[in-house]
């Protein structure tokens, strides 16, 4: 009896696990969860997808203002800005969540852009709030700004509208003329984490078209329908006023993820001589005198650049060495009596008196940087991680002797050639 | 047996149950009484007169004592197709499939003689499968014309056809045609035998053999091969394959079938190999636009916003605002719709269905977008997979069961239940072996050999090997 | 049901590169730095050498599989014991792979999720592969192989150009202990030849080319390595916070775009890969408790390995601490003598025992003939 129960208990397992019924069974488990999606609506429409995000401090208060798409047949209103405050940057965001009433998706937030205060206060919190937790892609490109927090949104909200446009293109716009070339959110941590705790940021300005003496960037029309009122959050950029952004090529330097101070076009350019991604470049030279010049004002461009770095020590003193290597072509010459010569255009006009003026003007950029690296104690060139890299360990005793004056007691070499593009 | 002219004659009429189509003539033949009876429908009435009555009332030869059965199959009939007959039920059986029976009085035998009526349509091209170039011919519902049509082809002694009868109702011929030497003996004993043990009323059409033929019965996927075109057919044959034709249905079908037959056309051998390649690729991202662009849409409308660029995402956010139904609801909506059409418009007498497609397709399409219905993603891209079934018209029927298996995983679990659906239906497929061949060689299993000819083509020089992916005779390998 | 030696080298080349693009790289950066490149590179070579050892048992076992096979060389009892640790291994790698998918996936693709619905499917799945045996799972890898070869590369080559190389230097700045250190914790993310033991007598030697395999494991080494490159390269001191290495990469590799573009693609061929991976290691799991347990059917073992799967649902909640946790020091012992231990002790004694054999049947012989001279010598004497 026991052995014909155990028998057909055998059987009946079987037949419930018959490899044909299981995937009957796990089948109509799927289709049971497939029922609720019948009136699952798209995602797009159940979460508030962020393009920007905007952070600062007012009055003691994080700041948030947000670019939300919104639906719409008309193109202007998909580009919604909304905006919100709490003790911390959590409750800032959950308000904005509040208003819309819809949950906030960061998946699409491209823009991260941080007031001047939050930059003095430091950083790096709202970034590991955003990344950690909200899941801002570290993609992200990071920007610096001035002005009120919403009107800022807003005019990005709107350049937006004009798809050729927008801040993030505009800030890493021709990679080769700014530093900050990939200024996002990884590459700040990684300048962040380095030894040296760098970063780097673009500033963007906020400000009404008289304040850049007619400037524009962007943002023809701005306000009256871009901007969305939303309870008491949001306030639109209103008609009267427009505000624009501009970018003048500042750049943002923070040390230790506080903002340390401003670096203009003027100082970006002479440090991306340093740099080997930023291939071009222009150099000016005055008062050319030779056979072909007489008191020239001379513009040459930059068509390819070749830099060597050689990070040496001679005798415990650390000797940084850099060969750049240029090809030109001269772009601008401004002279009162152009001689007759300058008529023929297949002569190579790279006389040798111009190539050394442009190796000295070259030599003097380079040379200031450096002081404004030593003055303010900034490693923008990336010394250290040359020789930490390749020499190693006689510059780690270095650094015990020098600490955090290191940039001083190194000796700067520099070597300039210089080719015609021919 | 002892043949009485018209005893006999009546038997006949009372074993078919009298049916009004059953005739006889009577004629005298130098006194004994000649019955002839055939099936009139099926029996050719000129043939009749000028073959059989005519020579039977002319013959003028001296027939002393000799036996007229004898006389008759030696002489007066020496220029027909006649068969001998001991038993009637044989030979009733032969009458029914177009003989005329001579009853000569007092004889111990029956004479058959075959004159039958062919009633057959003109050898056209076959819609199903239009080529730009190559042969135009496409088998006929007669088994005669279809085997004249491949021997016109086929001039080797090599070449074997097997003759089958099957139904006990219709005894439908069926012929099972091969290469002696090229394809697998096992395979060819293995069909036969499978043909052989069919138990059936009758077979109507040779798709009435494919479930007898599949080794996977209740398969969604296909598994043995069918084609319309002679000059396919004999490229299949010369790959290994057996054909199998059955009477009364112009699709011949073929064993062993691999998937990648249906990537292949027939026009392929007749064009550039590079061009070939070409379109082999497309014809493949065809099958994953047909099977996965609507799951995939749903998925990505559902679940996984975040991986649209974000023009594309106001594009789509923007075009299905103020839809009514739910995402998911939407697309079995106008898949629904886009299946009704379809099914309605095969059916539709064709100066009908052109009218209907328009009307379907652009106005209904158009007006449930103005609507605001549905959006017009969703219209686009079930259009879109539904026009790319056609670029393999051999599997269109089981990609739109897959299609639908698509949206409905899509919507339930998003790309990553999309993507082990995907892996599922390959380790499906995988193994789907069926006659000693893999169903998805020569992919997998990846055989090197084969690749001259698989999602690229090299030219027919090139070729000299027969392919391995499917069990032909391995010994007799080289094409020349 | 065998598979062939082609198919084989496949499954080895995807085994190998399996575990490696997950949370891997950014572990090892924790203990060894920017050397923890060559931390995987030898471990990798380790591996590949391991490959051709157990070929080597493999081919000496002839038709018999790993069970038959053990118990001829080591006994029954050892063979239970043996099999057990192989069933850690195995189950170790199939929660570690079907964990990390669900991370990659929920990570990567959705925003709101539930595991409980997400694997039901995956069990159905790879249910079904294993039923179906190793021959479909060989035959899926062949399949799908060559698109994620082309998607790991086509994101490596985009990114390569954001590498920093001075990142990698200087070389060996704390010596070689913290890389010793870094590959004995990691260890259990490797030992990617193990499943080679479960097909024993599955394979088919005929068409054996050893090239072959070389070339096949000489290439997934070169293109973890590449990947390995790329992220260290790419993402220098911040790698530690980066748990998805392949998704990330792709992600990171253009300026100002997200997972747009044709990454995601890639993205989702990993999915695949992982999917089929957890089908092999889950299939040599079902086999292994088959031998270990005498079960006759096929049905049983998979039951359970189907339930193993579905009970890691409920486990764990970040891949980084259940490694510090879990992984770190119980699973490298595993790993230790299951792969690199048992191969070379089942050489040995495999060796030892067909010298006494050998022995054996040579002194048996002498008698034969011993005993022939004395017939025939008898024979004669009948003669005579």
């Amino acid at each position: 009896m026991k052995e014909k129960k155990k028998t057909e208990i055998k059987k009946k397992l079987k037949s419930i696990f018959s490899p044909k019924k299981l995937v009957l069974w796990l089948s109509i488990l799927i289709l049971v969860f497939t029922v609720p999606t019948f009136n699952k609506s798209a995602m797009s429409q159940t979460q508030a997808i962020v393009t920007m995000l905007c952070v600062d401090k007012v009055e003691d208060q994080i700041k948030v203002a947000a670019t939300v798409l919104t639906p719409s047949q008309d193109k202007k209103a998909n580009f919604q800005v909304y905006s919100g405050q709490g003790d911390t940057l959590g409750y800032a965001v959950d308000s904005v969540s509040l208003a819309i009433g819809k949950e906030m998706g960061f998946a699409q937030c491209k823009i991260m852009a941080l007031g001047e205060n939050i930059c003095t206060e430091g950083v790096m919190q709202v970034l590991d709030y955003m990344t950690r937790t909200k899941k801002v892609g570290r993609n992200a490109v990071l920007v610096s700004f001035t002005g009120d927090i919403v009107d800022f949104t807003q005019a990005v909200a709107n350049l937006n509208l004009e798809k050729t446009l927008r801040l993030d293109r505009i800030v890493s716009f021709d990679k080769q003329y700014i530093l900050t070339q990939d200024s996002n959110i990884e590459t700040f941590y990684i300048g962040y984490y380095s030894p040296i705790s760098l970063g780097l940021m673009s500033k963007v300005k906020l400000g009404t078209s008289e304040e850049f003496n007619a400037i524009e960037v962007a943002g023809a029309d701005a306000g009256s329908s871009g901007a969305s009122n939303s309870d008491m959050n949001s306030t639109g950029s209103g008609g009267e006023n427009k505000k624009y952004i501009m970018n003048d090529g500042t750049v943002s330097l923070f040390k230790q993820g506080k903002h340390y101070l401003d670096m203009t076009l003027d100082e970006v350019k002479k440090a991306n001589i340093f740099v080997n991604d930023a291939q071009k470049g222009t150099v000016v030279v005055e008062s050319v005198t030779d056979h072909i010049y007489n008191d020239a004002k001379v513009v040459v461009n930059i068509l390819k650049k070749d830099i060597s770095i050689k990070p040496t020590f001679k005798a415990n003193t650390p000797i940084y060495k850099t060969d750049v290597s240029l090809t030109v072509y001269i772009d601008e010459v401004i002279e009162e009596n152009p001689s007759e010569r300058l008529l023929r255009r297949n002569q190579d006009f790279l006389t040798n008196a111009l190539i050394e003026k442009i190796k000295e003007k070259m030599e003097t950029d380079m040379r200031e940087i450096i002081k404004y690296c030593q003055d303010n104690k900034v490693d923008l060139l990336g010394i250290y991680k040359h020789f930490y890299a390749l020499e190693n360990k006689k510059f780690e005793k270095y650094l015990d002797n020098m600490g955090e004056n290191y940039l001083d007691g190194i000796e700067y070499q520099i070597e300039i050639k210089v080719k015609s593009e021919n | 047996m002892k043949v009485d002219a018209v005893k006999t004659l009546n038997e006949i009429k009372r074993k078919l149950h009298d049916s009004g189509d059953v005739k006889s003539r009577t004629v005298q033949f130098f006194g004994t009484q000649i019955s002839l009876c055939y099936i009139a429908p099926i029996t050719d009435n000129e043939l009749l007169n000028n073959t059989l009555i005519y020579p039977l009332i002319n013959f003028s030869d001296e027939i002393k004592g000799k036996d007229i059965v004898d006389i008759l199959y030696d002489k007066v009939l020496a220029n027909q197709e006649v068969t001998i007959f001991t038993d009637l039920q044989s030979a009733v059986d032969k009458m029914l499939a177009g003989n005329t029976l001579i009853l000569v009085d007092c004889a111990e035998k029956i004479l058959g003689c075959d004159i039958e009526k062919i009633t057959v349509r003109a050898v056209a091209e076959p819609p199903t499968s239009v080529v730009i170039k190559g042969p135009r011919e496409g088998f006929t519902e007669s088994l005669k014309y279809n085997l004249a049509l491949i021997r016109k082809r086929v001039k080797s002694d090599d070449f074997v056809v097997k003759m089958l009868e099957l139904g006990k109702m219709t005894k439908t011929q069926i012929a099972v045609v091969y290469y002696d030497s090229i394809a697998d003996k096992e395979v060819v004993k293995d069909v036969l035998k499978r043909l052989n043990s069919i138990k059936i009323d009758g077979v109507i059409d040779s798709h009435y053999l494919v479930s007898y033929l599949q080794r996977n019965k209740n398969s969604l996927f296909k598994q043995v091969g069918d084609t319309e075109k002679p000059d396919i057919l004999v490229g299949k044959m010369l790959e290994g394959r057996i054909g199998i034709i059955v009477d009364g249905s112009p699709i011949v079908l073929t064993l062993p079938f691999i998937l990648l037959e249906d990537l292949q056309n027939s026009d392929d051998y007749y064009t550039q190999p590079i061009r070939v390649t070409f379109v082999r690729a497309l014809r493949l991202v065809g099958v994953i636009l047909a099977v996965l662009l609507p799951g995939v849409y749903i998925a990505l409308e559902l679940y996984h916003y975040k991986i649209l660029p974000t023009e594309f995402l106001i594009t789509i956010m923007n075009s299905t605002q103020g839809i009514p139904f739910s995402p998911f609801i939407e697309i079995l909506f106008v898949i629904l719709l886009f299946e009704i059409l379809y099914e309605a418009n095969i059916r539709m007498p064709q100066y009908f269905g052109m009218a209907m497609s328009i009307v379907g397709a652009l106005i209904l399409g158009e007006t449930a977008v103005n609507a605001g219905l549905v959006s017009p993603p969703a219209v686009m891209i079930v259009a879109l997979s539904g026009i790319t079934f056609y670029i393999i018209p051999g599997q269109a029927s089981q990609f739109s069961i897959l299609r639908l298996l698509g949206v409905v995983i899509g919507a339930t679990l998003g790309i990553y239940g999309i993507l082990l659906f995907c892996v599922f239906i390959l380790s499906y497929l995988s193994n789907f072996d069926s006659y000693k061949s893999a169903y998805l060689a020569p992919t997998a299993p990846y055989i090197e050999e084969d690749q001259k000819d698989s999602y690229m083509r090299k030219t027919i020089d090139e070729m000299k090997k027969r392919p391995r992916s499917i069990s032909n005779n391995k010994e007799n390998n080289n094409r020349r | 049901m065998k598979i062939n030696y082609r198919q084989l080298s496949i499954i080895t080349f995807m085994s190998f590169i399996a575990l490696k693009f997950l949370a891997l790289p950014s572990l090892l950066y924790l203990e060894s730095k920017n050397m923890s490149m060559f931390v995987s590179l030898a471990l990798m070579i380790i591996d590949g050498l391991y490959v051709f050892v157990i070929l080597d048992l493999m081919k000496k076992s002839g038709e018999k599989n790993i069970y038959e096979f053990m118990k001829n060389c080591l006994g029954t009892m050892l063979t239970k014991i043996i099999l057990i640790l192989l069933i850690l291994k195995y189950a170790l790698v199939v929660g570690n792979i079907s964990k990390g998918l669900e991370f990659f996936v929920v990570e990567n693709l959705y925003s709101e999720y539930s595991w409980f619905v997400f694997v039901l499917p995956l069990m159905i799945l790879i249910g079904f592969m294993v039923y179906k045996g190793v021959r479909n799972i060989a035959r899926v890898s062949e399949m799908v192989c060559w698109a994620i070869v082309i998607g790991l590369i086509y994101i490596a080559l985009k990114a390569l150009s954001g590498i920093d190389l001075l990142s990698f230097l200087p070389f060996f700045k704390d010596g070689v202990q913290p890389l010793f250190n870094s590959a004995y914790i990691h260890l259990s993310w490797f030992g990617s030849a193990t499943f080679l033991f479960m097909l024993f007598g599955f394979v088919d030697f005929r068409s054996e080319k050893k090239s072959k395999m070389i070339k096949y494991v000489i290439f997934a080494i070169l293109i973890v390595q590449l990947l390995y490159f790329v992220f260290y390269g790419l993402f220098e001191i911040t790698s530690p916070t980066h748990n998805y290495c392949i998704s990330d990469i792709s992600q990171f590799s253009s300026t100002y775009s997200a997972i747009n573009e044709l990454s995601w693609l890639v993205v989702s061929m990993w999915i695949v890969a992982q999917a089929v991976q957890l089908a092999l290691y889950s299939y040599c799991l079902a086999q292994a408790l088959k031998f270990l347990f005498d079960i006759k059917g096929n049905i049983l073992p998979i039951i359970i390995v189907i339930l193993y799967l579905f009970m890691w649902s409920f486990i764990g909640e970040n891949t980084v601490r259940m490694e510090r946790i879990f992984f770190s020091s119980f699973a490298s012992i595993v790993t230790l003598i299951a792969q690199y231990i048992l191969p070379i002790i089942l050489e040995i004694v495999y060796a030892i025992k067909n010298k006494t054999k050998r022995n054996k049947y040579k002194i048996e012989r002498v008698k034969d003939e011993r005993k022939e001279k004395n017939r025939d010598k008898k024979e004669i004497e009948v003669n005579i």
